[in-house]
């Protein structure tokens, strides 16, 4: 029998007190290193008290090591979320105590989180990082170089073996308080029945608060979900509509738009039941425009609460011959509210009223203080591609949308951009119409990836920014879509950061999770707005828990 | 199966509701979103569940309402004693979660296990019923606190609700909030 050689770790002073032989581990005696929990350390229930001696240890070289499944290798954090739940395989079966440790080793500095194996799925662990030290984490390690790594133990006089590396890439995302919207269902458990409703919190908040919900005074219609939500966060806009008793497609949608301080009170309400007069639209950045894509065309309205032209008034429509014979879809205007992007589609190319089976990316200039139209400008032409759901930079410099590729879908019907399974992210630079692939952003192709919205800020770097979109891609264990058939995998909202100081290589950043929504219900059409306005229409807090009402604006309350 | 420890979360749901009126007409609400603060070490989410109980002497009334986790049945079951059962790797030690309601003090009586067989009643004409039921009665305050449901010696291996909880003989609406419920 044959003994292999000993490894000693590099950490602690070990006494090695024997060997051992194939398929055992070597017993190399107790550890004399003793773990000194300070203000960068943090045990799990269930943790031993003891737990950080128990990494004294020697690397194992039997058996696997645990492997990080999320977050993403090179996923960029904004410092401003204030959770990850790091998922992970265990490794070997005999491991008793994990520690989690986020490291920037050229800073010397190091966070360590000991925790038991909280189990998830077949052959993995959770164990969420938040609270105080989490967030002292976050601010030291912001800008540096980090990387995450969960090392295993047997034992405190056992072996360890630690993970590959993650990176973990910290940095200032500017984000904190901006308004974040999107549309999710409410498991309502007890009577196996869901709320769809659009939700919204200020980011940071561990939570979001329903806003519009259906049947209630925000939308007294049966369902509100394409919405769009003005930059400067005042006003949004939805497609209100009746599923039950009214027509199956979405032509039986009608506009409603409101403050958001005052949802209950609508600038424009619904109208007769039976109109259709909204599909998807899009508001401009100070909410007093907003602009309406439906029954192939495109209508200027206002949606001023108290100015001189009344809320709903139309201002102007643009018909398929002022768009080159084309369709307008999924409007977006420029931050500046000089442009729109949008898509345009030939009208025997249209599936529905909210979704194409062909496009090009195109631009229309406007000026909102007469209402008029320039013509359209095509930046991405379709071709092997169609092209869909284009998103404004936070400079308008660049245009990031989604694209599939033509031909027939699993049920044999042309591909169209709803529930696309193929979509998949790319920007285009406005000035030259070069298209760059957002491959890090899709992660992996087939997922559903699709609806992208940019956050409308720069971060820290002013080439940094992050955008929004949904994806059906796993969330590490928790939603393991990849095990599902197609029919009941579950999109999430996804972020990405965009560092166009990296073009011509691809500028985006593998997604993070949202960590605010739930991983059980369906997460689309994610909204940035400046802030989020108080309530003044409810009695009571003007903000959801865990927030302070301050000037009109909605913050979350520190911990 | 199952490994220890577990978030219940993680594997089960709210679904299993018994008592006044068969919980229908808006005498329970379930807000995953309805914790205003949440106990720092919470590793998993916070509910709260809002029970109006019907008037005394009102058709249905029971003068009592429940709410077990349970895993969906395969063809969307939820009702108690019809939801198969998962299996657990035994050896759990105690189930333990944190809870408070809106207006105290407030007696509860939560529970591992007992789904078809809370206090030995039993419905023998369905097909799923836990073997054990681990009573673990509290009177709650407005401040969170956290509960422990010792396990050692129990004796189980599929289980269909590892946690559940009962109110009984209230009058004005419970608001209960419950976090971070694990199987150590």
């Amino acid at each position: 029998m044959s003994c292999p050689s000993l490894r000693l770790g590099a950490m602690g002073v070990l006494l090695l007190a024997g060997s051992a032989c194939r398929n055992e581990d070597a017993y190399l005696g107790g550890s004399k290193g003793t773990y000194r929990c300070e203000a960068r350390c943090e045990f799990e229930q269930g943790a031993p008290a003891d737990a950080g001696d128990w990494f004294f240890n020697p690397e194992s070289e039997r058996g696997k090591a645990p492997q990080i499944v999320y977050p993403l290798d090179g996923a960029v954090h904004p410092r401003d979320l204030r959770q990850l739940t790091v998922q992970f395989r265990r490794g070997r079966s005999d491991f008793q105590v994990f520690r989690v440790r986020v490291e920037a080793a050229g800073a010397g500095v190091a966070y360590d989180f000991f925790t038991p194996c909280l189990a998830v799925g077949d052959d993995g662990c959770r164990y969420m990082l938040s609270g105080r030290v989490w967030d002292d984490a976050r601010a030291e390690l912001v800008g540096k170089a980090a990387v995450l790594t969960v090392t295993g133990a047997t034992a405190l006089h056992g072996v360890m073996k630690s993970s590959p590396p993650v990176s973990l890439d910290l940095v200032e995302g500017n984000l904190e308080n901006k308004g974040f919207y999107y549309w999710t269902t409410v498991n309502n458990y007890v009577d196996d029945k869901s709320t769809a409703g659009i939700y919204r919190l200020p980011f940071g908040a561990d939570q979001a608060e329903p806003f519009i919900m259906p049947n209630t005074k925000t939308n007294t219609r049966q369902c509100g979900a394409c919405h769009s939500v003005s930059r400067d966060g005042s006003t949004i806009a939805f497609t209100a509509r009746d599923i039950e008793g009214g027509p199956e497609d979405q032509r039986s949608g009608s506009l409603v738009a409101a403050l958001t301080a005052q949802p209950e009170i609508h600038v424009i309400d619904a109208a007769t039941p039976g109109t259709y007069d909204s599909s998807m639209m899009a508001l401009s950045t100070d909410g007093k425009r907003v602009l309406v894509a439906y029954d192939q065309q495109l209508v200027l309205r206002s949606s001023e609460a108290n100015g001189s032209i009344p809320g709903g008034a139309v201002i102007a429509s643009l018909s398929k011959a002022d768009l080159g014979g084309k369709i307008g879809y999924f409007p977006e205007f420029s931050p500046d509210d000089r442009a729109v992007a949008l898509t345009l589609t030939l009208p025997e190319q249209t599936d529905s009223a909210i979704a194409v089976r062909a496009g090009d990316i195109a631009v229309i200039d406007v000026d909102l203080s007469n209402g008029t139209f320039g013509s359209p400008r095509t930046l991405v032409p379709d071709t092997g591609d169609f092209h869909f759901y284009p998103t404004w930079s936070p400079n308008g410099d660049y245009i990031a949308f989604a694209s599939a590729p033509h031909g027939a879908g699993d049920d044999g019907n042309p591909r169209k951009s709803y529930d696309q399974k193929l979509a998949h992210l790319q920007l285009v630079r406005v000035e030259d119409g070069t298209v760059f692939d957002l491959g890090n952003a899709t992660h992996e192709d087939g997922k559903w990836s699709t609806y992208p919205k940019f956050a409308p800020f720069t971060s820290g770097s002013p080439t940094l920014s992050f955008l929004t979109f949904n994806s059906k891609i796993d969330y590490g264990l928790i939603q393991d879509n990849s095990a599902k058939p197609d029919a009941q995998k579950v999109a999430q909202l996804w972020m990405s950061a965009i560092d166009v100081a990296r073009l011509p290589e691809d500028p985006s950043s593998p997604p993070i999770w949202l960590p605010f929504q739930d991983p059980t219900q369906p997460g689309h059409l994610g909204l940035w707005t400046k802030d989020v306005k108080c309530r003044t229409d409810v009695g009571g807090s003007p903000c959801a828990f865990g927030q302070v009402c301050v000037n009109q604006v909605c913050l979350v309350r520190p911990k | 199966m199952i490994r220890l420890p577990f978030l219940v979360d993680d594997y089960f749901i709210p679904n299993g509701c018994f008592g006044d009126v068969d919980c229908k007409g808006g005498v329970i609400s379930i807000d995953n979103h309805g914790c205003e603060d949440v106990p720092q070490t919470a590793q998993s989410g916070c509910r709260l569940y809002s029970y109006k109980p019907s008037p005394a002497g009102t058709p249905g009334h029971q003068n009592y309402l429940g709410i077990l986790f349970q895993d969906v049945g395969p063809g969307g079951e939820s009702q108690i004693g019809k939801v198969p059962p998962l299996p657990i790797q035994p050896g759990a030690k105690r189930s333990v979660f944190w809870a408070k309601v809106g207006a105290g003090p407030q007696k509860v009586a939560f529970r591992a296990g007992g789904a078809n067989n809370w206090d030995g009643n039993t419905d023998p004409s369905l097909p799923y019923k836990d073997t054990f039921g681990v009573p673990g009665d509290v009177t709650l305050t407005e401040d969170f606190q956290q509960i422990v449901i010792d396990l050692s010696g129990v004796e189980y291996r599929d289980v269909v609700s590892p946690f559940g909880w009962a109110i009984e003989d209230a009058t004005d609406q419970v608001d209960l909030y419950i976090a971070d419920v694990r199987w150590e």
